[in-house]
């Protein structure tokens, strides 16, 4: 891993587009600025491992895990 | 052609219905291709999304207006290049359901809608930018109130 040293208001460059900046340091908080291209996804990591986890979570599902899906889903429209 | 499943055994599926995720689903990126099969009772607005490529790899899926009717995946056309989709309005979105282990509740995730573009057959999941949209919407709770219960039956 590239590990790198800035300053507050300094910023890196990555490849041609991307652009990441030093907006603000507050005790352990950094507030980083985010320059890409619309095509880039850009998101805070953990929103990222919180779907694939759901992912995974919701892959395990079975057939009889539906049968109760389907269950609720019959009282809802009878309700 | 016939494909294999884990849940269902072999299923005879219409390779034009095949839809193919370029990237995969979310931490199953090594799968792209899966087709959308009924679950016994076609009424049912639960569907599986069941992958081609791993009979053992499936999800269900649903459409989200029918538990959130206001909700609107806001995305960006420009990331939705890898499935060519020039018109957002063409899009089918729809969200995968999970199930609590005790059966006590169950949500859909409306932060990782599958975008699909029905025309090519290709889809992708997104992320959505904003954080008000909850990973594990809660559509039905053993545990729910009166109050939600009501807002749930009025469905």
């Amino acid at each position: 891993m590239l590990v790198l040293t800035r300053k507050l208001g300094e910023s890196i460059t990555i490849g041609d587009d991307i652009k990441v900046s030093i907006i603000e340091i507050k005790g352990k908080q950094v507030r980083l600025g985010i320059e890409a291209p619309q095509q880039t996804a850009v998101h805070r990591e953990e929103i990222y491992q919180k779907i694939q986890e759901e992912n995974r979570m919701a892959a395990l599902i079975s057939p009889v895990h539906l049968k109760k899906i389907g269950a609720f889903w019959k009282r809802v429209q009878k309700g | 052609m016939e494909i294999e499943t884990t849940r269902f055994g072999r299923v005879e599926i219409d390779e034009n219905l095949i839809i193919t995720l370029p990237e995969g689903m979310l931490g199953f990126e090594d799968f792209k291709r899966y087709i959308i099969l009924d679950h016994f009772d076609r009424e049912s607005p639960f569907k599986w999304f069941q992958s081609i490529d791993d009979p053992s790899l499936a999800f269900v899926i649903t459409d989200p207006l029918i538990f959130v009717p206001d909700y609107r995946a806001k995305i960006h056309t420009e990331e939705l290049k890898s499935i060519e989709l020039s018109d957002a309005a063409t899009a089918i979105t729809v969200v995968i359901v999970n199930i609590k282990r005790d059966h006590s509740e169950i949500t859909i995730n409306l932060q990782g809608p599958v975008i699909i573009n029905p025309e090519k057959k290709l889809a992708k999941q997104a992320i959505l930018r904003t954080d008000n949209h909850a990973v594990r919407h809660v559509i039905f709770s053993k545990q729910a109130n009166q109050e939600t219960r009501g807002a749930a039956i009025k469905l």
